[in-house]
């Protein structure tokens, strides 16, 4: 199930596995960051520290995906019982593939309190969640088993926000006419960044949004990463439109380039 | 054939007893028919009109079925579409899934379609259910949201309360089914039941409409076929000539004018009929009287075509009967004529035959012609009739002509058996004059021989003398002087070439006497065996002699081709001679007339040929004169028969040859000749004699009584 592997990635070949914690991608969201500060002009001061962990989970929440994707011909094999893929070997390898982009493990360095909180609640998210459902991944005799980068990146979110629900939140949303879920249909907020933002023709691609508001009645920084269809993704999300992938569910007609899904992060001040 | 005071009698009282048909016989033709089409134009449109009807209140109850049965269809889907409602919105509270909403709200615009449609005709049921449909949404959304935000208690109640929502729905739509279903069936009954009864109407409409039809139809075409009937009867029988005919009584309508009409026209034709046997009476009559002539009688009109000709002229020119006919032109009977027998025409073409004997036709006065038709000769008389036609009549007058045909034959053939006996009268005359001339000459040569004789003689004596006296005188003439001894000498031999002069011309005389006698020679020749190429030289010698005694100015080419083989035969050679001396004069006169009136070009030529063929000999006399014609080749061997004027040739000749070849010497005389080329005489002659009785050996003058005879 290799087309999992590179959901949530940001799109083309141009930019090549490129990700968030590369120099260069860090150089791009301190810009962006300036920019964002602009465009909340005298609200609140743009915090370096919150846009560096909304990032960071953002691109490790991505990094499990990646290995979830990685491993779906694994778990969708019918024949082998006990497959070994744990809750460890996810982070492990999940942390690996952090390493490889970033250059440094998420946890590395001097990080506050509250940063290294947020990630190793992250982190312990994961390794509940593949945890968890050992059985159904065991499970002999069932191919395809649903358990795709998707749904556990959703089981990964709920999962955080039952333990650090009260520091930050982290959720994939989209525009609505894309959203399977409902639990993962967009805020009136996120709705209208997509609206005014991100779905603007002169939108720089890639490029992601952030701001100092309120969430659920308290100030908090909020942060949406767009991510893009990639070739990978087309096989359930492509053309054409309205025929039914493996899941059963209609395709959306997507192309490669196209807006397919919006990391969301919520940081309380 | 009725006699007709009995069918006219019988026909009125049949008209007035037949009372149905006389009432319609009262009406004209054209107000029955316009009746007729007007009764079936009204029955077509009346039958239109209640079909028509049918049909509207048909397709009426038939449009409003439909309508209910489409409202049934809208109330089933109805049905069928909120199942799918509640499928989805119970698969939302599950699934959570976005597509699950979509379908939901899809179903639920669907089935709000099917209302919109349902309200018309039971706008109260409809509102109720729209009502329950809205809560029952409504409810089945909260759960779905309470499930969303893991309520699932709270989502447990609103599902449960929805579920008595969708219950209410459920039965009420089937209600609405069933409602309107059995709606739709009663009118689908009604509409079955009426369309029977009004195919039913149809049929005994249609049937009570065509009985009607037929029945006046039927009334009406009797009225017009059987009146019909009865007048072409009666036409029939007039065209016929049957003047007795019954014809319909005369009533008020069509045929009663048309009968009046028919029995004016019979009575015009009887009259006619009347007048026309008188007539053909007359042409009976006349007819007989050309037909009972002896003569041919035909009658021209103007334009010359024949009126009327009688079967003797028929008789007459039987090969062209069947032109003959009334209306041919004298033009086209001639042309079957010279066609027919193309000698009529003479040394005419037959176009112009006909042209001329036309334009005699045409000439208006009385003529008056003898003509040959093959073996019949005719007398035609024409006449100009005072109408510009012309009346010809043929007489047969042949055997008038063969008559004077006889007449004038036997006339003829006296005239001309006259003319021969004084032909031979005269040559008979001249025949005895030559005779004469001939013992004359034999007297005169015997007589003149002996004469020439001495004269002969003594000149060769004189030269012998004269010879001695040269010898003796030889050495005194030695002795004289010169003149005189060359005087002398040249007498002496002046003396002797005289002598030698008179010899010749002596032997010269000699010959001429010699042949003189030959010629006039009397009695049988004696029979020799001679040489045949000397008989033919001196034949030919005495033949241009002759010719030349007789005109000085004669000349001609002499060109011998003698063969040595031709050797010696035996045979009478005075008689053969003159045979051949009688050829080639005969050739050198041809030549010599020819040469009067030829070109410059021409050279009188004669040639003999000898040869030896076979066990004879051959001898060809050839001259390229005049030639001779077919008609005298056939004649030239009688006797008295000569082209030559009269008094140059006895026509004795070659009748005499003929007898010298043939009968003496038991050869062949033949002739070819191409006249303006040349002629050829051609003498075979066996080299032995064929044994001969003594006295058929023939003289001249047996020769010439046998050709007499």
């Amino acid at each position: 199930m290799k087309r999992y592997r590179s959901f949530g990635r940001l799109r083309s070949n141009r930019r090549p596995d490129s990700t968030n914690s590369r120099p260069v991608g860090w150089s791009m969201y301190l810009v962006a960051g300036v920019l964002g500060f602009a465009l909340v002009a005298g609200r609140a001061a743009a915090r370096d520290g919150d846009l560096d962990i909304g990032n960071k989970l953002a691109d490790m929440l991505r990094a499990g995906r990646n290995v979830v994707s990685a491993s779906q011909t694994l778990i969708n094999n019918p024949e082998i019982g006990d497959k070994e893929f744990t809750g460890e070997k996810l982070v492990r390898e999940a942390e690996a593939i952090y390493v490889k982009r970033a250059g440094s493990a998420p946890t590395a360095g001097d990080l506050s309190d509250r940063d290294r909180r947020l990630l190793e609640a992250q982190i312990q998210a994961m390794r509940k969640v593949v945890d968890e459902h050992q059985a159904d991944i065991n499970r002999q005799g069932v191919g395809f088993k649903g358990f795709i980068p998707a749904i556990f990146a959703r089981l990964v979110n709920e999962e955080f926000e039952a333990i650090a629900g009260s520091d930050a939140r982290v959720r994939v949303t989209a525009p609505p006419e894309l959203v399977r879920n409902r639990k993962a249909r967009p805020d009136p907020w996120e709705q209208n960044i997509f609206e005014t933002k991100f779905l603007a023709a002169d939108w720089p691609e890639g490029k992601p949004y952030s701001e100092l508001t309120e969430f659920e009645g308290k100030p908090a920084f909020r942060m949406l990463l767009p991510e893009y269809y990639r070739e990978s993704c087309l096989a359930c999300h492509g053309e054409p439109k309205g025929e039914t992938d493996i899941t059963g569910y209609p395709k959306e007609g997507g192309k490669v380039g196209d807006l397919g899904c919006v990391i969301s992060i919520v940081i309380f001040q | 054939m009725t006699p007709p005071a009995t069918s006219l009698s019988e026909a009125r009282p049949r008209a007035e007893t037949r009372s149905g048909f006389a009432r319609l016989g009262a009406v004209p033709l054209w107000a029955r028919l316009i009746t007729l089409t007007a009764a079936g134009l009204i029955s077509l449109i009346g039958s239109s009109m209640f079909f028509s009807s049918a049909l509207h209140q048909t397709a009426d109850r038939t449009t409003k079925m439909k309508e209910l049965f489409d409202v049934v269809g809208t109330a089933g889907e109805a049905h069928v579409t909120f199942g799918k409602l509640r499928y989805w919105l119970t698969d939302l509270s599950v699934s959570l899934l976005v597509t699950s909403e979509r379908s939901a709200i899809a179903a639920r615009e669907k089935l709000e379609a099917n209302l919109d449609r349902l309200a018309g005709y039971d706008p109260e049921t409809v509102t109720e259910i729209r009502s329950e449909v809205e809560a029952y949404f409504s409810t089945a959304m909260d759960a779905a949201d309470a499930y969303t935000d893991g309520n699932r208690v709270i989502g447990n109640t609103f599902l449960a309360s929805a579920r008595g929502h969708s219950e209410k729905v459920d039965d009420a739509l089937n209600g609405l089914v069933e409602k309107v279903s059995a709606a739709a069936f009663a009118e689908r009954q009604f509409v079955v039941e009426n369309a029977d009864q009004s195919a039913r109407a149809a049929v005994y409409i249609v049937v009570i409409l065509s009985v009607i039809g037929i029945v006046l139809t039927f009334l009406v075409f009797r009225s017009i076929v059987h009146p019909l009937h009865r007048l072409n009867d009666a036409i029939a029988g007039l065209m016929q000539g049957n003047f007795d005919v019954e014809i319909p009584p005369e009533g008020d309508d069509e045929f009663g004018a048309m009968a009046r009409t028919l029995r004016l026209f019979r009575e015009n034709a009887a009259e006619r009929s009347r007048l026309e046997e008188e007539s053909e009476r007359q042409r009976n009559t006349i007819s007989t009287a050309v037909e009972t002539i002896s003569d041919g009688f035909v009658l021209y009109d103007r334009d010359a075509r024949v009126l009327l000709a009688n079967s003797k002229y028929r008789e007459m020119f039987s090969d062209i009967a069947s032109v003959i006919q009334p209306g041919t032109s004298f033009r086209d009977i001639m042309a079957a004529q010279v066609e027919t027998d193309p000698a009529i025409a003479g040394s005419l073409p037959a176009e112009q035959w006909i042209e001329e004997r036309v334009a005699r036709h045409r000439d208006p006065q009385d003529t008056v012609d003898e003509r040959r038709y093959g073996d019949l000769w005719m007398r035609i008389s024409k006449r100009q009739t005072p109408d510009g036609g012309k009346v010809a009549v043929y007489t047969d007058i042949t055997e008038m002509k063969e008559r004077e045909a006889e007449i004038i034959g036997t006339r003829d053939a006296a005239e001309a058996a006259l003319a021969d006996l004084q032909k031979a009268q005269k040559r008979l005359v001249q025949a005895e004059k030559m005779a004469s001339l001939g013992q004359l000459t034999a007297g005169i040569a015997h007589e003149i021989k002996n004469p020439l004789n001495f004269v002969n003689n003594f000149a060769k004596l004189s030269d012998e003398l004269l010879e001695e006296l040269a010898e003796i005188l030889a050495e005194p003439i030695k002795a004289l002087d010169k003149d005189s001894r060359e005087d002398a000498e040249d007498l002496l031999a002046t003396a002797r070439e005289n002598l030698v002069k008179i010899n010749e011309h002596g032997k010269r005389a000699d010959s001429i006497v010699k042949n003189m006698l030959l010629h006039s020679r009397e009695g049988p020749s004696e029979r020799r065996t001679t040489g045949l190429n000397a008989i033919a030289e001196e034949a030919l010698n005495l033949a241009y002699h002759g010719a030349r005694a007789e005109d000085s100015s004669f000349n001609i080419e002499m060109i011998r081709s003698m063969a040595e083989d031709a050797g010696d035969i035996e045979c009478y050679p005075q008689d053969l001679m003159r045979v051949f001396l009688n050829l080639m004069s005969n050739g050198m006169y041809a030549a010599s007339k020819r040469t009067a009136n030829a070109d410059a070009g021409y050279a009188p030529t004669i040639w003999v040929t000898t040869r030896s063929v076979g066990n004879g000999v051959e001898i060809e006399v050839r001259d390229n004169g005049g030639g001779i014609p077919p008609d005298v080749r056939e004649k030239i061997f009688l006797p008295f028969f000569t082209t030559k004027p009269a008094g140059e040739g006895t026509g004795l000749g070659l009748s005499l040859s003929y007898d010298i070849v043939v009968k003496q010497h038991g050869g062949e005389l033949a002739l070819e000749s191409e006249p303006g080329e040349f002629t050829i005489f051609r003498v075979k002659l066996p080299r032995i004699l064929p044994p001969m009785e003594p006295q058929n050996a023939p003289s001249r003058q047996s020769a010439a009584e046998g050709g007499l005879q």
